[in-house]
């Protein structure tokens, strides 16, 4: 016969139980505390308001503000719509507006392929659509000069022998297009791919069974369900077009096709206009940013509520008509080769050539140009101030965005929680060269700091301030997937903060935070549209260095220069990537010593 | 026999009614195979579903019933054989008909409701997508289909702005809305409460048998398959291993592992020792004497090793004083434990250190030595090299 079961509960006294399991006592609820969060993030929140409210206050002022000549005017602000700016102003709206719809198309429909069609090789496909984002758009612009510079670009020499002119012109708007086209259609499918991925495959099929073709789904199931996906990736790789100096600096420019970049640029450096119309455009730049972070804020954290119990999500299609597979088999190889392997071949190849040349023999290849910019000490410099800044800016923002995301997900309040991830969405969205003209005006308003505006610290904070977005987007999705149970049991086992990062976050979310490092390392590196505002000699960049030997030196130096730079981002990755499969690998072995 | 399975079991009774099945069927799915790798989700399934009757596929996780109903709808690539609705050809070598153009409806198994349409544009989708019709007419004949599934008023809402169980209206409501030939359900009821899941599994098998629709059914819960199936068909390891009305299967399963997933739960391994009357085998086993039935078309032979299984229901405790007899299996067990579970009394009992289940209305003791009975004819018995599941008490 079993045995009674004894069912009276026996008291314990208070902190037994703890007692019995070695824990100590736990000390309040919250993570950083309530009041250490906002801190942190009303900091944070300052930061990111004081470029647009300077530019804000240098489009209102005549002169430097703080300075006593500076007084109060509308006529910086009604200037730009009356003025010479009106083209500028079409020009860009122009050039973002085609790039970015064009990006919005191509990023989306390269994001369902590689999701829903059952191809081969989906992960290579998908690091392949994305290493654009690692060029610079001045050197993929380098790389459409050597491809297509009138009369002397790699395709224009081989048509003009066939057929006896160019096939195209590097310097138009068109070419322009392409080339931003080219630069952040990968931003756009890393800002779409997720909402695709998302999407439950149960709602696609739904759209078949119930008698709608792959391509109606696509356009009456699909486009609506990704609606404010599409509407945020729009913007924001709008606003990343808008705001970009290299790209119209090197094929704009110098046929007279002026863009708000290039003019705020002129206004603030060669004197061509007053600083004050160049900040009432750069107020102009930040406006869609604004409305891309509130949309991204509050319409698509109303679109992840929706779900209506599909779960299937990430899935590919079985049955898909043939042609479609087939299709993809097409676009992917093609966009790969237009988009990366043919301007990098021809960038590299240009690179090597005496001289620009529409023939070329075995003779005209030399190593000239790499000889020229290494032994120019402005190089020398660049590069080491560039591994400076990558290695101290990428760590202190990886620290940062550690934080910041913890608490935009985890944090104690839901204000900080939201307002971490309004602005994490924010400074992503906020153009950086209009960024760079508000941060002028402040640091010539504070007067402490007018002496230190173009010391590489400086640009280093910028530069992490900058970027640090991209890494609380990382961070929050990383940890957003790791259970919260994780984190409960070692507070309830007594751990404080400081213990629970340690030994149970950042153990977990090593991976996501040597992506983070990653990521910043590589947009610090190939960022230009800030740093050329703050940069003096003993502050160059790479990416500025490779801007300033376009200006009056051979455009083979230029190649070189921009060679350099990418081989700088692939050494970086490389190291990176090889530290990360280093830790994997010991993770793994760890695990199979413990026998997991 | 309304409705037809060709499997390895019911090959012969399609056989007698293979003229009547040509006749009537609104679905026919011949030897059809499906892959996912080198992994074989269907192994060359036969059913035939007749015009205006429901089929369910029952089986546990990972048995095929899904992949097979993905299949019919179009959205898997069947790798052999042959699927017809109505007389059409869907599937047939390489031939393959798009899932767009099958006359199928189909319910998901999370409603795969369009969040981003109203409930009037989300019924309305398949009659233009299929009707081609405009968009008025359509809207129209949508609101008359919402109406039928009792959602009339709900025509402007959105589907996260109703209860789960409106949800599951209006997903059928979809399904049905161009009047297809075959409704497709893939654990339609899975995300709904007990309470919600009782009530529609009567409202659905109420609306197949008065829309006159052939259904194919896919769950892995056996009383809403009872409730809902015409004919059941459990599915095991990608094939059908049972088949039959609902009573019938439950009744007599046709295998050891199909009297296990039916619920069968208590299992006991006895030598045969003769036939008695009325097919009714006496075998020996640890705990004594064990009367059974063999299951359906297994040949017993004395000697022969047997695995007996039983529902929990069948099982009750019995008067003492009720002698030992062929047609009653009793057993003196110890009662471990006797909990009420609201309408019934969940008992669990051991005997010779085995542990069995019982499902009465009466409760016992806890503690006590108790006789216990289970008619021979609710014992079913299968040879052992045929028990595919084991589990149970075993």
């Amino acid at each position: 016969m079993a045995p009674p079961l004894s069912t009276a509960p026996t008291a314990s006294p208070p902190g037994a139980a703890r007692a019995r399991f070695g824990m100590t006592r736990l000390k309040g609820r919250s993570r950083f505390g309530k009041s250490g969060e906002y801190a942190i993030v009303g900091v944070f929140g300052l930061l990111l308001l004081i470029a647009p409210t300077f530019a804000v206050l240098g489009a209102l002022t005549h002169g430097f503000v703080g300075t006593p000549r500076a007084v109060f005017t509308w006529s910086n602000i009604t200037g730009v719509f009356s003025s010479g700016y009106v083209t500028p102003i079409k020009n860009t709206l122009l050039l973002g507006a085609v790039a970015a719809t064009i990006c919005t198309i191509l990023a989306l429909v390269l994001a369902w392929i590689l999701i829903r069609v059952p191809l081969r090789g989906q992960r290579v496909w998908s690091l392949a659509i994305v290493i654009p984002a690692a060029v610079s758009p001045l050197v993929v612009a380098l790389s459409w000069l050597a491809l297509f510079a009138p009369h002397a670009g790699v395709v224009n020499g081989v048509w003009q022998q066939w057929f006896g002119h160019d096939f195209a012109n590097a310097y138009t708007l068109q070419a322009a297009i392409a080339v931003m086209v080219i630069s952040y259609t990968p931003f756009a499918y890393l800002f779409i791919e997720g909402g695709v991925r998302n999407l439950a495959i149960d709602q696609e099929e739904a759209g078949r069974v119930h008698g709608a073709s792959i391509r109606r789904t696509f356009i009456k199931v699909v486009v609506p369900a990704l609606r404010d996906h599409i509407v945020v990736t729009w913007i924001l790789t709008f606003v990343l077009a808008i705001q970009t100096f290299a790209v119209p600096a090197l094929l704009l420019d110098p046929v007279g096709i002026p863009t708000m970049a290039t003019a705020m640029y002129r206004a603030i450096e060669l004197g061509q206009g007053t600083p004050n119309q160049a900040a009432a455009l750069a107020v102009l730049l930040f406006i869609p940013g604004l409305v891309a972070a509130v949309v991204h804020t509050w319409r698509l954290r109303q679109y992840t509520s929706v779900g209506v119990g599909s779960t299937r999500v990430g899935h590919v299609h079985q049955a898909l008509p043939r042609w479609i597979v087939w299709g993809a088999k097409i676009v992917l190889p093609l966009y790969v080769a237009v988009a990366v392997v043919v301007p990098i071949a021809a960038l590299v190849l240009s690179s090597f050539l005496r001289f620009p040349t529409t023939v070329i023999h075995g003779s005209d290849l030399s190593l000239s140009h790499y000889a020229t910019v290494f032994n120019d000490p402005l190089f020398g410099d660049s590069m080491q101030h560039t591994l400076l800044l990558v290695v101290g800016g990428a760590t202190l923002g990886t620290a940062l965005a550690l934080v910041l995301g913890y608490i935009a997900v985890r944090g104690a309040s839901p204000v900080t929680r939201s307002f971490s991830r309004f602005s994490s969405v924010f400074a992503l969205a906020m153009p950086n060269f209009a960024l760079a003209f508000g941060f002028l005006f402040f640091f010539t308003a504070v007067p402490f700091l007018r002496g230190t505006t173009s010391s590489l610290v400086t640009i280093g904070v910028l530069l992490t301030f900058t970027f640090v977005s991209l890494g609380i987007r990382l961070v929050s999705s990383g940890i957003a997937q790791l259970p919260r149970a994780d984190e409960e049991a070692a507070r309830v086992s007594g751990a404080n903060v400081v213990m629970r990062f340690r030994r149970v976050l950042i153990p977990s979310l090593t991976p996501v935070l040597i992506s983070v490092w990653r990521a910043i390392a590589i947009a610090m590196t190939i960022e230009l549209n800030l740093v050329v505002l703050f940069y003096k000699n003993n502050s160059i960049t790479l990416s500025v260095y490779t801007y300033l030997t376009e200006q009056g030196r051979p455009i083979g130096d230029t190649y070189a220069a921009g060679v350099m730079q990418l081989l700088f981002v692939l050494a970086v990755v490389a190291i990176v990537t090889a530290g990360e499969q280093a830790f994997r690998a010991s993770r793994t072995r760890t695990r199979l010593r413990s026998g997991g | 026999m309304t409705v037809e399975l060709v499997s390895q079991l019911g090959q012969a009774n399609a056989d007698i009614c293979g003229e009547k099945v040509e006749e009537r069927a609104g679905l026919i799915v011949q030897n059809l195979t499906k892959y996912y790798g080198d992994h074989l989700a269907v192994d060359g399934v036969s059913i035939s579903v007749q015009t205006g009757e429901a089929l369910v596929l029952l089986g546990p996780s990972g048995c095929g019933k899904t992949s097979m109903l993905r299949t019919i709808a179009g959205l898997e690539t069947a790798n052999g054989g042959t699927i017809e609705i109505e007389g059409e050809v869907m599937v047939s070598g390489r031939r393959s008909v798009p899932a767009e153009k099958r006359p199928i409806g189909m319910v998901f198994q999370g409603y795969a409701l369009w969040p981003q349409m109203r409930l009037i544009d989300i019924v309305a989708f398949p009659i233009r997508a299929r009707g081609g019709v405009n968009k008025r007419e359509a809207r129209a004949a949508a609101e008359k289909v919402l109406a039928t599934v009792g959602l009339t008023g709900f025509e402007q809402r959105f589907p996260t702005s109703i209860s789960g169980g409106q949800q599951q209206r209006v997903a059928l409501a979809r399904a049905i809305s161009s009047r297809p030939k075959l409704l497709l359900m893939d654990e339609p009821l899975s995300a709904l409460d007990r309470n919600m899941r009782e009530k529609l599994r009567i409202d659905i098998r109420e609306f197949i048998r008065s829309s006159d629709v052939t259904c194919v059914y896919v769950t892995h819960d056996q009383e809403e398959a009872m409730a809902i199936g015409d004919h059941v068909a459990v599915m095991e390891h990608g094939k059908v291993v049972d088949y039959g009305r609902p009573e019938e299967i439950h009744r007599r399963p046709a295998t050891a592992s199909s009297a296990v997933f039916l619920g069968a739960t208590n299992t006991v391994c006895a030598t045969a020792e003769r036939a008695v009357h009325g097919g009714l085998w006496r075998a020996r086993a640890d705990i004594g004497i064990v009367h059974f039935r063999p299951g359906p078309g297994v040949d017993v032979h004395a000697g022969d090793e047997i695995d007996c299984y039983w529902h929990p229901e069948s099982m009750a405790p019995a008067q003492s004083d009720v002698g030992d007899s062929a047609e009653l299996n009793i057993w003196p067990a110890e009662i471990r434990s006797c909990i009420y579970l609201g309408h019934e009394y969940e008992i669990v009992a051991t005997l010779e250190h085995r542990e069995f289940r019982l499902r009465s209305p009466i409760g016992v003791t806890a503690g006590v030595t108790y006789p216990v009975a289970v008619a021979a004819s609710s014992v079913f018995g299968y040879p052992q090299a045929s028990s595919q599941l084991g589990g149970g008490n075993r």
